[in-house]
């Protein structure tokens, strides 16, 4: 019943309610003066003042509007009333006409207003149910641009990883090169610079797939534990600079063999785990890993926790913390990245079948959980492959071997000059032949002329693509069979996977091409022979090759006055100062003939020449390490000495 | 003549590094800190002549670490330059 009351209609009511009055004493045939103030009159007036009031009130509250009603539909019932009962009229007098006359004017007016006003309800109602699937489709509008915003993101990642092949190939080439130190470290700046950019660009990369849908879980049977060691390979360096401790706890309940998807699994925890390293100053970090249900053999509740003594997030950011592009504000400025990483770990959660929570830990620091249920465990029993963990094994073995093959050809295919100078850069000096092609047809025409052992083929080539010319090479009963590598910037896992279900490659390589890759997939094909870095054996065998005669007094002057020396450097942290404790340490070395020192204050010399902060760091904070490395030898010298002695006594007697 | 002496102080160790090559080819003596706190603490030991401060920095930016130079140490009179790459900072100066 109050469907009437949508509208402003105050000025209505106000104007209705003097009509009434003024019509009443009209049927009354009273004249209107101060004497009609009758007390039916005053009656209605106080009712006409409250109607005012809560007709005022109308706009602000809304559960005045019944009682609005009623005192309206009062006001109109009383005024008809006095109508009704006006006493000793006789006869029609033109007021009494014209008041019946309006009363009925307003009785009708009211009807209208009353029907208007059901009009005017009904026409909001669908206006707002109109405006309701506008909404709706202006939401699947905006819904449909964002896939296509992520699709298009997705479809660039060729394009993206094009450029990024000759920033990170090249300095990776080029950290082989004999370099002096500064220009090393140059190189080093350049290459990690670009792997920073890379690894943001496949972050950005991730998350389009993931919001245009095109991320998919690839289940396989992985060994967790075997995982985790990788992971603690992965991050030992981090955690040992910043002197925090690392626990991988993994239950004795949970299976050796689950099945996961291992890829993502390793993203997961890498990006749990890198996140706790990054904003942990001082502790700890612990991994847990526990099962549940055991009781069903078949399939279990992973339970995967990541713990840290970091500074802990605010409760009421947690759930932010999960959405794209956000970081903990607080902390965004100082700890930099693109805060993609939780999103794209939850996405990536969910996508296995699982959810992730976040608690702080008591006594400061946070818990990750990940949580994953129904994981159908393969009985050891049985024994299975876990390709996940074996092939990439030597991912993170980054110095390549200094190998070599015997006398090969190589066809390269790659419209662009650079990415072909790059692979036969790579290949220089390892006996390898190159033959160049820029374009699909001209790499078949090779392949026939010079009959290469392999052809590395790019997918996208103007003018005859990667694949047409791989399948015309199949087709040739005598090219048949040379091997050809896929090398292409559509990285991602199902171009992969794409292009390798065409059944036309033996192999696949992702741009950037880092030469470790480049060499473990040529040596499926190939055996290579391992060339001896002579230098590097030389110096890894120096240490104590030669056994200072005063070990005793050298440890006591490095425990006393070259300790406090170094307290200072390490302190006051001036380049110049640290080079000087460097030459001391140096001549120190070589007067005692004791390679350790030497080449440790050769290491610091180098360091601080270049300005390498991070290395020269390291090699400064290792000094406590080398003193305890002397006194070991030290250990070991006596430990001889006695045991000559006991054999000379032995012999004696 | 006596050497010059530079602190840089930088987060980023590249940053460092790409700083001190330039500065040291012109003869400064150069000494780096990678937060502001360890930065204070040089500056109580060694006299520094100039101090390049990064203000995007973790815990103490650059604002507080020149606010403390300048009040604890108002009269040895360090002028402080700010390196700030986004320009963001300007009005502040």
């Amino acid at each position: 019943m109050f469907f009437w009351a949508t509208r402003d209609k105050t000025y209505y009511y106000y104007l209705t309610f003097l009509t009434s009055l003024f019509l009443t004493h009209c049927a009354h045939d009273i004249p209107i003066s101060y004497s009609c103030i009758t007390p039916t009159a005053l009656f209605i007036c106080a009712i006409a003042f409250l109607h005012l009031a809560f007709s005022l009130w109308e706009k602000k509250k809304k559960v005045f509007q019944s009682i609005h009603f009623l005192l309206h539909l009062f006001v109109f019932l009383s005024t008809s009333y006095h109508l009704v009962s006006v006493p000793g009229v006789s006869s029609p007098t033109l007021p009494a006409v014209l008041a019946k006359s309006g009363l009925l004017i307003q009785g009708i007016a009211f009807s209208f207003l009353i029907v208007k006003n059901i009009r005017l309800t009904l026409r909001d109602k669908r206006d707002a149910q109109r405006l309701s699937t506008e909404e709706i489709q202006a939401r699947k509008k905006a819904e449909s641009a964002n896939q296509a915003k992520s699709t298009f993101l997705a479809n660039m990642s060729h394009d993206i990883r094009t450029p990024m092949n000759a920033v990170i190939g090249f300095s990776d080439l080029l950290s082989g090169m004999s370099l002096n130190e500064q220009q090393q470290s140059c190189v080093r700046a350049i290459s990690s610079g670009g792997k920073n950019l890379l690894s943001l660009i496949n972050d950005i990369l991730d998350l389009s797939k993931i919001e245009a849908k095109k991320m998919d879980s690839h289940p396989e049977p992985i060994r967790i534990r075997t995982l985790l060691d990788e992971i603690r390979k992965i991050f030992s360096l981090k955690i040992k600079e910043k002197q925090l401790n690392l626990h991988i706890e993994v239950a004795d309940t949970v299976p050796a063999l689950i099945v996961l998807d291992g890829t993502q699994l390793r993203r997961i925890l890498f990006n749990l785990i890198g996140n706790a390293v990054k904003f942990t100053r001082k502790g700890h970090i612990r991994i847990r890993v526990h099962s549940e249900q055991p009781e069903n053999k078949e399939k279990v509740l992973l339970v995967l926790e990541v713990e840290d003594t970091g500074p802990g997030i605010r409760a009421d950011l947690h759930e932010a913390l999960f959405q794209p592009f956000q970081q903990d504000s607080t902390s965004s400025e100082r700890n930099g990245g693109t805060g993609l990483g939780l999103a794209i770990t939850r996405h990536l959660v969910e996508l296995m079948n699982g959810d992730i929570t976040l608690r702080n830990r008591v006594g400061g620091g946070s818990i990750f959980t990940a949580r994953f249920v129904d994981v159908p465990v393969v009985h050891t029993s049985s024994p299975s492959p876990s390709p996940s963990s074996s092939s990439d094994d030597e991912t993170y073995d980054a110095a390549p071997k200094k190998i070599a093959f015997e006398n090969l050809t190589f066809l390269i295919a790659d419209d662009l000059q650079e990415h072909r100078d790059l692979l036969k850069k790579i290949l220089a000096g390892k006996r390898i032949q190159c033959i160049e092609a820029d374009n699909g047809p001209q790499a078949v025409e090779r392949t026939r002329q010079h009959r290469p052992d392999v052809v590395l083929l790019d997918i996208r080539m103007p003018g005859g693509d990667g694949s047409m010319a791989a399948r015309q090479i199949r087709e040739s009963s005598e090219l048949c069979h040379t091997p050809i590598i896929a090398v292409t910037a559509f990285a991602l896992q199902q171009d992969r996977e794409k292009i390798m279900a065409s059944g036309l490659f033996d192999g696949f390589l992702a741009k950037p091409i880092l030469q470790a890759d480049l060499f473990r997939e040529l040596n499926r094909f190939f055996p290579s022979t391992e060339v001896k870095d002579e230098k590097k054996e030389m110096l890894a065998g120096a240490p104590l090759a030669e056994v200072p005669q005063n070990i005793a007094l050298l440890i006591q002057q490095l425990e006393t006055e070259l300790f406090v020396l170094w307290q200072e450097v390490c302190r006051t942290k001036v380049f110049g100062d640290i080079g000087r404790f460097a030459d001391k340490m140096r001549a120190i070395g070589q007067e005692s003939s004791c390679t350790m020192l030497f080449n440790y204050g050769e290491r610091l010399k180098t360091q601080s020449n270049n300005f390498a902060v991070e290395k020269m760091k390291t090699v400064l904070y290792a000094y406590p390490d080398l003193i305890e490395q002397l006194r070991a030898a030290q250990q070991n010298i006596e430990k001889k000495e006695e045991e000559i002695d006991e054999n000379n006594t032995n012999t004696d007697r | 003549m006596k050497t010059i002496r530079i602190l840089i102080v930088d987060d980023t160790p590249e940053n460092i590094q790409a700083a001190a090559s330039i500065l040291a080819r012109q003869g400064y003596a150069i000494a780096f800190a990678e937060d502001g706190e360890s930065a204070l603490e040089q500056v109580t030991e060694v006299h520094f002549d100039l101090i390049l401060l990064d203000i995007v920095m973790p815990d103490m930016d650059g604002y507080e670490v020149c606010g403390r130079l300048k009040k604890d140490l108002a009269s040895k009179g360090y002028s402080c330059h700010l390196s700030d790459p986004k320009g963001r900072y300007r009005k502040h100066c």
